[in-house]
């Protein structure tokens, strides 16, 4: 499936999920605002980011419509669906025990 | 091309069909989104001081590529089914790839039961499906009288007339007499061709079109005996006027009438009855130069066959309707010897109705033993994947618990059959394309030396045919194990190897299946070759020096006193030729059938046949026939040289007709009458005629051919007894016979062997077909039953250590094998036994001289079925015998 960031596979699918929390938003938007929020840490890879989008739409977590932006272009906004918000509480919940449990690892001083 | 290339190209064909369908909008789509994003990356770029032609070039760069980013998201789209199946086709492959032995056993196995099968089925599809070959054949049909299943009527002459122009269902009707043997005789060359005899419309309903010259014109087919003319055939044409173009007009004698050439047909074209190859036509007209016995212009001699072609818009349904309105006036067309009653309208396809009905027999045999080698075959690719399932029952349980689904895997089990499937059934169909014509090859030449040709031919029924049977085998196959597999459950299946139990049941069930199957057909086989071995040795004719041939000078009209001085001086010829032995003219035909039957009765009886003295068949046989066949004379005299019209006339009898006159055979001196004329009887022969074992020998009169007891000589038949082989002298006579009279036609030229073969072709064909199904069917069971076996030793190998190492001797661990393997094979027999004599009536038309349940028969193939197991089980299991010990040890 061609993920070839540099993220741990399936986190990016969970940022995405993450950033539509809020409100809907077109592909651009979603990179901007990962983006943004990471502090500029995370570049999230481009070829990457549309696959993504269509595997969430045929897991049925997101939804897409095509929409005419603020400067009237027409782009393709993606919304979360029910499910969807059930999938990103539950990736949410794991993604804590999991970055709980390394962080405990990697703070281990060795003696 | 190899396997694994052609699955690539077949997978990236099926991906190119599946991403086809709504792809436009799909990728105006992407590359809409695809805009607005370098856009909207573009616009940020320019903000960060970038020039606008490199702010979109690193936007774009950021995808690695347009087209990459498109492939990538669109192989996220592609329909998930699809891909999934094609990943289960190239798992499968590989699977297979990975176990070629296993793979190629079960591709021939199934080429196998599929070639049987289409074979079969070419067979039925040319006797009873194709249309004729001929541009309008899809609209033809036949109409016949059809009181009778086995025996169709033609309707004649004047049915055809009453039905033209008359039926508005039909735009053409046509009569035709399609086997007649006419002489023909052009450029100093005589010799008999297969004719037909045709009304104006043949050609025109039929669609063809000359090569050369016309057809038959209407004004020529309508006055009796006026217009001689004649189409002739391709093949005849090359033959016999190489080629000649100035062939049209030139005259040639047909029955000794002169005609004159008016057209050739095209190449190919063959007539309308399938298996008889015409090759020169002359109109309807001419009937009484094409046929002799009766006038077939009249409806007392039925001779014609009535076919029509539907109109446009016309159905056989609206035809059936309008015909039934028409029924009077047709019935009165038909002769009332005849009694028809009913007019059957059926598309003209396969061979005609009445020769259907001689093949049903054979068809169904056919039929048969094609079900039961698919039967054998599904039963043991079925065994196979089940026990390859049991093989990679770990893995799939591996597989399972890490998250496959269960249908995943039956489905990925059921892809492997799918293409053990097709493969099998490209094979099947090019092995079918050379059996079915060893098949219909059976049939190339009658017992009166004519030659017949069916056409089998792979035509879309017989591709569509073949399609569906493999379709219906893959599931045959295919799905248990595939279902069986799906309810591993993996917990179970990683702990260990136990848990068989049940599927060792199933194949124990298969191979006993296979062995029943394979015995009855080895029985049935077994008859089949015991009758034909007798049908052949003919116990009481020594027929490997004897030829036969005809004479038949009423075809050039000789009166009975002409012919008879020419055949006196034909014998006397015949007889002169180096080799030849002796030759005695008969009536009637000298391997089985009688020409007739006459009434018999004792003097002072009434002569008129009754319920308990029904008529026996006489043959009219000249001096020493009986000492020129090999055939003992019981009691009395065969007829000499002095039985002459002005002697007394003499008769002799066959034991079974003695026997039934008189209860005794010392009948030499009585007197007998035949057809209310006494004779007297001269001498008794043995029950020497083939007959069926289910009935009594038949029941036979000869009387002098001289004496022209009943009717004055014309044609005779003449047994020739030679030294040698007797093919070598068919040319010396017909040297001799011309030099005698050149005018008179010689047919029917044939050896006794060759007579019999062809007279009992439909039993040889049965035979041989049986033969070859049970040889397959036991080898299918024997490979079977060795599965099962390795089997079970591969599963025990642990239980077989710790015998062995508690120091069980060798033999009786392999003794306890083949014990235990042998024992569905006992089941299976016992059925097949059974079965064998359930099933055993059904032979019964075919059996010669050997009862239906003979033991002997039965005895041997039991014997063959029990020795191919015995092998097929001892070989795996004295590889049991050799398991290391130490095998305990090892962990699984």
């Amino acid at each position: 499936m061609g993920d070839r960031g540099d993220m741990l596979q399936g986190t990016l699918d969970m940022l995405v999920l993450k950033s539509l929390q809020v409100e809907p938003m077109h592909g651009w938007g979603i990179t901007e605002r990962i983006e943004q929020w990471s502090g500029g840490v995370l570049q999230i890879n481009q070829g990457s980011l549309y696959p993504s989008l269509h595997r969430l739409t045929r897991q049925g977590f997101i939804a897409s419509s095509w929409r005419v932006t603020e400067n009237s272009r027409r782009a393709r906004y993606y919304a979360l669906t029910a499910s969807g918000r059930r999938a990103l509480s539950s990736e949410q919940t794991s993604w804590e025990r999991l970055s709980q449990a390394v962080n405990f690892i990697m703070r281990m001083t060795p003696g | 091309m190899s396997l694994v290339s052609w699955f690539h190209r077949a997978r990236s064909t099926v991906r190119l069909a599946a991403g086809f369908i709504g792809r436009g909008r799909q990728d105006a789509e992407l590359d809409d989104e695809l805009d607005f994003h370098i856009a909207k990356a573009s616009e940020r770029n320019v903000r960060r001081g970038l020039s606008p032609e490199d702010a979109r070039r690193v936007a774009l760069a950021a995808f690695g590529g347009r087209t990459h980013w498109i492939e990538q998201t669109r192989d996220e789209q592609r329909s998930r089914l699809l891909e999934d199946f094609t990943r289960d086709v190239r798992y499968g492959g590989s699977a297979l790839r990975r176990n070629p032995g296993f793979a190629v056993s079960a591709v021939l196995t199934i080429a196998l039961a599929i070639a049987a099968t289409t074979t079969v089925f070419s067979f039925v599809n040319t006797v009873y499906l194709r249309p004729l070959n001929v541009p309008e054949g899809k609209r033809l049909v036949r109409i016949y009288g059809a009181d009778r299943p086995e025996f169709d009527r033609q309707l004649g002459f004047p049915a055809y007339q009453a039905l033209r122009g008359r039926a508005r269902s039909f735009d053409l009707v046509a009569a035709h007499y399609s086997t007649a043997p006419l002489y023909l005789t052009s450029r100093n060359e005589s010799a008999e061709v297969l004719g037909a005899v045709v009304s104006a419309e043949y050609f025109p309903m039929l669609g063809v079109r000359p090569v050369l010259g016309r057809f038959f014109g209407p004004d020529e087919d309508a006055v009796p005996d006026r217009d001689a003319v004649a189409v002739i055939g391709y093949g005849l044409w090359q033959s016999r006027f190489g080629g000649d173009p100035g062939v049209i007009g030139e005259h040639v004698t047909i029955n000794t009438r002169v005609f004159t050439i008016i057209g050739v047909a095209p190449p190919g074209f063959e007539g309308v009855t399938s298996g008889w190859i015409n090759e020169l036509w002359i109109p309807t007209m001419m009937l009484h130069a094409g046929y002799r016995w009766c006038d077939a212009l009249q409806r007392t001699c039925p001779i014609t066959s009535v076919m029509a072609r539907l109109a446009p818009g016309a159905s056989l349904g609206s035809a059936r309707a309008e015909l039934s309105g028409l029924r009077q006036t047709l019935l009165e067309a038909t002769d009332p010897a005849d009694s028809i009653h009913t007019i059957a309208v059926t598309p003209a396809t396969g061979v005609p109705t009445s020769q259907q009905h001689d093949y049903a027999r054979l068809s169904t045999l056919l039929a048969a033993i094609a079900m039961v080698l698919m039967a054998v075959a599904c039963a043991n690719l079925s065994g196979l994947l089940l026990a390859r399932g049991v093989a990679r029952q770990r893995e799939l349980a591996l597989r399972c618990s890490l998250g496959a689904s269960r249908w995943r895997l039956a489905r990925q089990l059921l892809a492997e059959s799918v293409i053990i499937g097709v493969f099998g059934s490209a094979v099947g169909v090019v092995v079918s394309l050379w059996t079915s014509r060893a098949l219909v090859n059976f049939f190339a030449a009658d017992n009166e030396g004519y030659v017949h040709r069916l056409v089998v031919a792979l035509d879309w029924r017989v591709t569509a045919f073949c399609a569906a049977i493999t379709i219906v085998t893959v599931l045959l196959f295919g799905l248990m194990p595939a279902v069986r597999v799906s309810r591993v459950d993996p917990a179970e299946a990683l702990k260990s190897g136990s848990g068989s139990t049940a599927r060792s049941r199933i194949r124990g069930v298969l191979v006993a299946g296979q062995i029943m199957l394979s015995l009855s057909l080895l029985v049935a086989a077994g008859l089949l070759m015991r009758s034909i071995a007798r049908v052949m040795a003919s116990e009481n004719v020594d027929a490997h020096h004897l030829a036969q041939l005809r004479l038949r000078p009423r075809l050039v009209g000789y009166t009975p006193d002409r012919a008879q001085e020419y055949l006196m001086r034909a014998l006397e010829s015949i007889r002169r030729v180096p080799g030849v032995v002796d030759a005695v003219p008969v009536r009637g035909s000298i391997v089985r059938q009688a020409t007739e039957t006459v009434p018999v009765a004792l003097p002072g009886e009434p002569a008129a046949n009754s319920r308990n003295r029904p008529g026996v068949d006489y043959f009219d046989i000249g001096p020493r026939y009986f000492a020129t066949l090999g055939v003992p004379v019981l009691a009395g005299r065969e007829f000499t040289n002095a039985d002459t019209p002005e002697s007394p006339a003499v008769a002799m009898v066959n034991e079974a007709l003695a026997q039934r006159l008189w209860s005794t055979i010392d009948v030499v001196g009585r007197t007998i009458v035949l057809s209310g004329k006494p004779f007297q009887v001269v001498g008794v022969v043995t029950n020497y005629r083939t007959h069926r074992s289910d009935e009594s020998p038949p029941a036979s009169a000869y009387v002098a051919f001289w004496q022209n007891s009943f009717e004055p000589q014309v044609d005779a038949r003449v047994a020739i007894r030679v030294q040698g082989d007797p093919a070598q002298l068919f040319t010396p006579i017909r040297r001799a016979l011309e030099a005698v009279d050149v005018a008179v036609p010689v047919t029917e030229t044939i050896t006794m062997d060759a007579q019999r073969r062809s007279t009992y072709t439909e039993l040889r064909l049965g035979g041989a077909v049986l033969s070859v199904g049970a040889a397959l069917a036991l080898v299918l069971s024997a490979v079977g039953l060795y599965g099962v076996v390795s089997f079970v030793v591969a599963r025990r190998a642990k239980e077989v250590g710790i015998r062995l190492a508690v120091g069980a001797r060798p033999g009786e661990v392999v003794a306890l094998f083949v014990r235990q393997g042998l024992r569905p094979m006992w089941t299976g027999a016992a059925l097949g036994l059974a079965a064998s004599v359930a099933l055993a009536p059904l032979l019964s038309r075919w059996l010669f001289g050997i009862a239906p349940v003979d033991v002997p028969t039965m005895v041997g193939a039991l014997a063959s079925v029990i020795l191919v197991a015995v092998i097929a089980t001892y070989v795996p299991a004295s590889r049991a015998a050799r398991t290391d010990p130490a095998i305990v040890f090892r962990s699984d």
